[in-house]
C-alpha cells in the first residue's frame, strides 16, 4: 500500500468536474434506489404537475410578449416591463421559497481537496444552471423570445442582447444574493431578522409592481401615497428589467447600445459580488453557529448556582395547563422553536401581510374586500403552515429526535404537541388577518368569516392527517440554517400543492353551489360532515403514529439524524 | 531535519471570541505531533486553520516550505485531512467514495481502484461494498475517513479525534498504519482527548489552552520539567493537568441535590 506516494501530479479541474458531476448523479440515483416503488407512484402523479409548471413559464410568458409586440403602440413599453418585472420578482423569491429538484449540496465541503479557485467557481456556476428556478428563467426568458419572434422577427433578433443581458443580470443577481444570504444567515440572529424582512421585501415588490401599472387607481383611494409611488417608479427605471425593456423597444442606437450597456453593467456588479463572495468561502471564511459560542464564565458559573430550585415534572406552568406533561412539554418546544427559524418566522407574518396587499388593492378599486379576498388569504395561510410545519414535523430535530425513542414518551404525544402548537399559531394568524382586514379595509361578511372557519375545520385536520404521515414516510432534516435548505422532502412539498388546491376548490365549489342555489346552510352541513370524518380520521393517524415510528425508527434515524 | 509545518501568530477570532490567540507551532517532518487541549481549547479551529478549511484571522501558514495563503492548492495536493465531521457523503458506498477521492486528487482510475481495494481491504470495510456510508457504524465512518484521507499518499496527514468511536481492535490497526506512515517518512498531526493514545504514538506534543499553547515540546523535554517528587515516570496525563491547570471557578458549584 502506498502509504506516502510520490507528490501526485496536479489534477485537472475538468477531471475534478467530472468528478463532482458523477458524484450528484449517484446520489440523484440513490435517492430513488432508496424509496422504493411508492416514490414511482408518487412520480408519475407529480410529473404531469411539474410539466405543467415548466410549459406554463414558458407558454405564459410567450404569449403575453406575443400579444404586446403584435398590439405595439403605447401599451409596448409598460407590458414589456410587467413581464420582465414579473419574472425578475418570480427568479429572486423562487429560489428563496420553492424547493429545488436535487438535494441541497455542501459545496464548501469541496474545499479541502486540491482545488483551483476557477474551477470552484465553475462549479458553483454549472451546478446554478442546472437548478429548477434557473431553468424556469431561462425558459420565461426564451418564451419571451418565442412570442415576440412569432409576432414580428425584426423585434424580437432586436431584442436578442438585451433578453440574453437581463437573463444573466437576474442570474448572476439572485447566485450574488443567495451566497451573501447564506453568510449572513450563519447566525441565528441574522435568520430571525432576515425571516422578516425578507416576506417586508416581498411584499413591498408587490405593491411597487402592482403601483407601477395601477397609479391612477391608487391615485384615487390613497393620494398620500402618490409622491412615494412616483419615486419607485422612478427609481425601477434605473434597474435592469425597465432597462432591458428601453433597450427592446428603442429605435435610435444610442438608446439601445446605452441601455444594453447599463444593463451589462449591473450584471458585471452582481458577478462580481458574487465572486467576491465565493473567493471568501474558497479561502475557508467560516459559516458556522461559532461566532456565538462563548465559554461560560465563573459569574455564569455562580449565576446558574444562585438559582432556586425546583423540581421539573412539577414545574408551575405544566400543572396548570390542561395538556397532559409530554403533550405541553413538546408544544413548548415547537413554541421556541417558531422564533429560532426564519421560515417559520416568515410563515407568521406572510398571510398577514398578503392580507394588507389584498385589502388595499381591492380598496383601491372600489370592490368590498369581503368575501374572495379573506377566503383567499386564508387558502394561503394554511398552504404556508402546511408546507412545513404540518408536512415534516420531525425535519428540524436533528440528533434530538433519538430522545422520543429514548424516552418514556408516546409518539402520539409528540406530534399532537406539535400539531397543537400549529393550530395556536394558525388561530392567532387567524386573528391577526381578521383584524387587518377589519382595521384597513372592511370588516368580512358574517358569512365569509363562518364558511372559512367551517372551510377550516375539515381542512385542518386533513392536513394534519396527512402532515403526520408524511413527516413518517417521507421525512426530511431541515437545517434553519442555511437559505434553500428545504422545511420539506420535495415528494411531501409536490403534495401538498396537490392536495390543497383539492380541498380549497372542493370548498369553494360547496360554498358556490349553495349561495347558486340560495341553501347555504347545505355548505355549512357539508363542511360539518367532512370536518367530522377528517377528525375522525387524524385521530385513527395519530393513533397509529407509534406503531408506525416504532416500524419506520431506523429510517427515520437515518434520514432526521445524519450530518450530511 | 526539515520544517514540515510552520504556523506564526496564528490567530482566529469569531466576532469577540477570541478562538486561537497568536500561536506558533514548528512540526518537524517525520514527527507524530500531539496536539492536546480541554474541551474548547481551540484544537479543531487551529486544526481547520492548518488544513485550510478556515482561513485565520492574522497570522501565516507555511506547510512543506509553501505559504497556505497563496500555494493552498500545491498543499492540499499534499496532505490529507480527516476533518472534525469527517466529511462523508453518507449517501454513497465506501468503494464510491474512495473512488470519488481519488479523482479529485487526480489520480488515475488503476491507482484508484488498486489503492481503494487495498485500504477498504486494509480497514475490514471490503465486506460490504453496497452498503451505504449512511449505515455504517461511528467506527467504520471513521475508518473510511481514514482511508480517504492517504488513497493520495500525503506527506502530511491531519487527524481531528481519529480513534473517537473506534473499537479497540480498529484502533489498534489504524495505529499500526498511522506508524507505518510515520516509519515511511511521513508527518502526522494529531488531536486526541485519549492521553494514553497521544502518549504512546506522540514524539512531540503542544497542548493549547483558552487559544494559546500552555506547553510545547517533545515528551521527554516536556517531562523533564516537571518534577516528580516519588520518583515515577510523569505521565502525559500529569503534564496536561499542570498545563491546563485546575481552575477553581471551573469545578461544579455544587453537588447534584437529588442524587445526594
Amino acid at each position: 500500500m502506498a502509504l506516502v506516494a510520490s507528490p501526485n501530479p496536479q489534477p485537472r479541474t475538468g477531471t475534478q468536474l467530472k468528478a463532482i458531476a458523477w458524484l450528484r448523479w449517484r446520489l440523484f440515483l440513490r435517492a430513488f434506489n432508496k424509496t422504493g416503488a411508492g416514490s414511482v407512484v408518487l412520480w408519475l402523479l407529480i410529473a404531469p404537475f411539474a410539466l405543467m409548471i415548466y410549459v406554463v413559464a414558458l407558454c405564459g410568458p410567450g404569449f403575453l410578449a406575443y400579444a404586446a409586440v403584435a398590439a405595439g403602440g403605447a401599451r409596448l413599453f409598460s407590458a414589456l416591463e410587467l413581464l420582465l418585472w414579473g419574472i425578475a420578482l418570480l427568479a429572486l423569491m423562487l429560489p428563496l421559497l420553492s424547493s429545488a429538484a436535487a438535494p441541497p449540496f455542501e459545496f464548501a465541503s469541496l474545499i479541502r481537496f486540491p482545488f483551483r479557485y476557477r474551477g470552484y467557481l465553475a462549479m458553483r456556476l454549472v451546478y446554478s444552471i442546472i437548478d429548477q428556478p434557473t431553468i424556469l428563467l431561462g425558459l420565461a426568458t426564451l418564451g419571451i423570445f418565442s412570442g415576440s419572434l412569432f409576432a414580428s422577427t425584426a423585434f424580437a433578433v432586436h431584442a436578442i442582447p438585451a433578453l440574453l443581458l437581463y437573463a444573466l443580470s437576474c442570474f448572476f443577481f439572485v447566485r450574488m444574493l443567495l451566497v451573501w444570504l447564506d453568510r449572513w444567515l450563519a447566525q441565528r440572529r441574522s435568520r430571525e431578522i432576515l425571516g422578516f424582512f425578507s416576506f417586508l421585501f416581498a411584499m413591498s415588490m408587490q405593491f411597487g409592481f402592482r403601483a407601477m401599472h395601477n397609479l391612477s387607481g391608487i391615485a384615487a383611494a390613497h393620494p398620500a401615497a402618490m409622491p412615494y409611488l412616483h419615486a419607485l417608479h422612478r427609481a425601477a427605471r434605473l434597474l435592469p428589467p425597465t432597462l432591458a425593456v428601453h433597450a427592446m423597444t428603442s429605435t435610435s442606437a444610442m438608446a439601445y447600445l446605452g441601455n444594453l450597456f447599463a444593463v451589462a453593467v449591473f450584471a458585471l456588479i452582481f458577478f462580481a459580488l458574487f465572486d467576491r463572495r465565493l473567493r471568501l468561502e474558497y479561502r475557508g471564511e467560516n459559516l458556522g453557529e461559532a461566532p456565538a459560542r462563548k465559554t461560560a464564565t465563573a459569574a455564569t458559573v455562580r449565576k446558574v448556582a444562585a438559582v432556586p430550585r425546583r423540581e421539573a415534572s412539577h414545574a408551575p406552568s405544566a400543572r396548570a395547563s390542561l395538556l397532559p406533561a409530554t403533550v405541553y412539554a413538546v408544544a413548548v418546544n415547537e413554541f421556541r422553536l417558531l422564533f429560532r427559524g426564519n421560515a417559520k418566522v416568515q410563515q407568521l407574518v406572510a398571510p398577514v401581510l398578503i392580507a394588507v396587499f389584498i385589502t388595499f388593492r381591492t380598496h383601491s378599486r372600489g370592490v368590498h374586500s369581503g368575501t374572495i379576498g379573506w377566503m383567499t388569504v386564508i387558502g394561503y395561510m394554511v398552504f404556508l403552515i402546511a408546507n412545513s410545519m404540518m408536512n415534516n414535523v420531525l425535519g428540524a430535530e436533528g440528533f434530538g429526535l433519538q430522545l422520543y425513542f429514548l424516552a418514556p414518551v408516546r409518539m402520539r404525544d409528540v406530534f399532537l404537541g406539535k400539531n397543537i402548537m400549529t393550530l395556536a399559531v394558525g388561530g392567532a394568524e387567524f386573528v391577526a388577518v381578521y383584524l387587518t382586514m377589519t382595521l384597513i379595509g372592511s370588516r368580512p361578511s358574517a358569512h365569509a368569516l363562518l364558511l372559512s372557519m367551517a372551510w377550516l375545520a375539515f381542512t385542518v385536520p386533513v392536513c394534519f392527517c396527512i402532515g403526520n404521515l408524511m413527516s413518517m414516510y417521507m421525512p426530511r432534516r431541515f437545517d434553519p440554517g442555511a437559505v434553500r435548505r428545504r422545511a420539506a422532502a420535495s415528494g411531501a412539498g409536490w403534495l401538498t400543492m396537490l392536495i390543497l388546491p383539492l380541498l380549497a376548490g372542493l370548498g369553494v365549489g360547496i360554498y358556490w353551489a349553495a349561495r347558486h342555489f340560495d341553501v347555504l346552510w347545505v355548505a355549512y352541513a357539508s363542511f360539518a360532515v367532512f370536518a367530522a370524518a377528517a377528525m375522525a380520521a387524524y385521530t385513527i393517524t395519530l393513533t397509529r403514529l407509534d406503531a408506525i415510528a416504532e416500524k419506520r425508527r431506523e429510517k427515520l434515524n437515518e434520514l432526521i439524524c445524519r450530518t450530511a | 531535519m526539515t520544517t514540515a509545518l510552520q504556523a506564526h501568530a496564528l490567530t482566529r477570532r469569531f466576532g469577540d471570541f477570541l478562538a486561537v490567540d497568536g500561536i506558533d507551532l514548528t512540526v518537524q517532518q517525520g514527527e507524530f505531533f500531539g496536539f492536546l487541549g480541554p474541551n474548547g481549547a481551540g484544537k479543531s479551529t487551529t486544526i481547520k486553520m492548518l488544513t485550510g478549511l478556515l482561513a485565520p484571522s492574522s497570522g501565516s501558514i507555511r506547510i512543506l516550505g509553501l505559504d497556505l495563503g497563496s500555494d493552498s492548492v500545491d498543499i492540499k495536493r499534499q496532505i490529507g485531512v480527516v476533518p472534525e465531521g469527517m466529511a462523508l457523503f453518507p449517501r454513497l458506498t465506501a468503494p464510491e467514495y474512495l473512488r470519488f477521492v481519488g479523482r479529485m486528487y487526480g489520480l488515475d482510475e488503476m491507482l484508484i481502484r488498486q489503492r481503494s481495494d487495498e485500504l477498504l481491504e486494509f480497514m475490514h470495510l471490503a465486506n460490504e461494498p453496497k452498503k451505504l456510508i449512511a449505515d455504517f457504524s461511528h467506527g467504520m465512518q471513521k475508518k473510511l475517513a481514514l482511508a480517504a484521507a492517504v488513497i493520495h499518499g500525503p506527506r502530511i496527514l491531519f487527524l481531528d479525534e481519529p480513534f473517537e468511536g473506534v473499537d479497540a481492535i480498529a484502533a489498534g490497526q489504524l495505529k499500526a498504519m498511522l506508524q507505518r506512515m510515520i516509519a515511511r517518512g511521513a508527518t502526522i498531526f494529531l488531536t486526541s482527548h485519549v492521553l494514553e493514545i497521544v502518549e504512546r504514538l506522540c514524539s512531540h506534543v503542544a497542548i493549547i489552552d483558552k487559544g494559546r499553547i500552555v506547553a510545547n515540546g517533545s515528551l521527554e523535554s516536556l517531562r523533564a520539567g516537571i518534577a516528580n517528587e516519588s520518583g515515577e515516570r510523569v505521565t502525559l496525563e500529569q503534564i496536561f493537568i499542570r498545563a491546563v491547570g485546575a481552575d477553581e471557578s471551573d469545578a461544579p458549584a455544587q453537588e447534584l441535590s437529588w442524587l445526594s
